[in-house]
């Protein structure tokens, strides 16, 4: 269970790392926050996957198409929100992960 | 103001006399925006916008900006381009922008959606969410 929090009054981006997962050829099917719609207030403001090699700041590398980078910013303080984000691979598998976002006031 | 209207054919012919009479100024019809009002660009990506807009007299018109723009977007004539580096948060920003056909100025509010760039940039490690 991945959790992060965020502080209320941010705009945060988050790094989805699907390399292990699914390898090369990740392409994204959807990504939905809050897919019941019990929960208002936060927003995905964009997405995509990489179009080339990720480094990251510790220097580990990611290939083309395998991380996922979402920005969040939005929601209510004290709630809990589910990030779900479903990925296709190029063989058709479908794989979902969920990233819980918890608003917090830091 | 008044003024009459002879017919100067006949001496001493009818004349109409008008009392009252105001002149009216050709009506000008102002410009109106055809291009559109909502854009986005990439952080770390630029962005180029031409204007348009279309005026019913013909008039020449010429574009300005209206209050304060972000530093990352300016106007050139007609042309508005958009360089948001990757420091700009990603959000909407409102640029405001006018036409003037030389009597009246029309205003038109743009909303430009700044986009994160995922890979403008390295990411901090402890922004990597792995999954297994």
């Amino acid at each position: 269970m991945h959790i992060v929090e965020q502080d209320k009054n941010a705009v945060s981006n988050y790094w989805l790392d699907y390399s292990v997962v699914v390898g090369a050829g990740l392409t994204v099917d959807s990504v939905a926050l809050d897919p019941d719609g019990a929960l208002a207030g936060i927003t995905v403001v964009s997405k995509g996957l990489n179009p080339s090699e990720l480094t990251d700041s510790s220097g580990n590398t990611y290939p083309v198409g395998t991380v996922l980078g979402v920005c969040i910013q939005g929601g209510t303080l004290g709630e809990r929100y589910a990030l779900l984000s479903r990925v296709t691979s190029e063989s058709a598998e479908i794989d979902d992960r969920t990233l819980f976002i918890d608003i917090v006031d830091k | 103001m008044s003024f009459i209207l002879r017919d100067t054919r006949y001496n001493g012919g009818p004349s109409l006399i008008f009392d009252n009479v105001v002149f009216l100024a050709p009506v000008n019809r102002a410009p109106v925006f055809t291009s559109a009002a909502a854009l986005t660009v990439s952080q770390n990506d630029t962005g180029t916008h031409t204007l348009t807009a279309t005026d019913a007299d013909s008039d020449a018109l010429t574009y300005a900006v209206v209050g304060s723009w972000p530093a990352w977007a300016t106007l050139a004539a007609d042309v508005i381009t958009l360089a948001p580096g990757v420091d700009i948060t990603p959000a909407d920003y409102a640029l405001t922008v006018s036409v003037y056909d030389g009597v009246a100025t029309v205003e038109q509010v743009i909303t430009v959606t700044v986009a994160l760039a995922f890979w403008g940039y390295v990411p901090p490690i402890n922004r990597i969410v792995r999954f297994f």
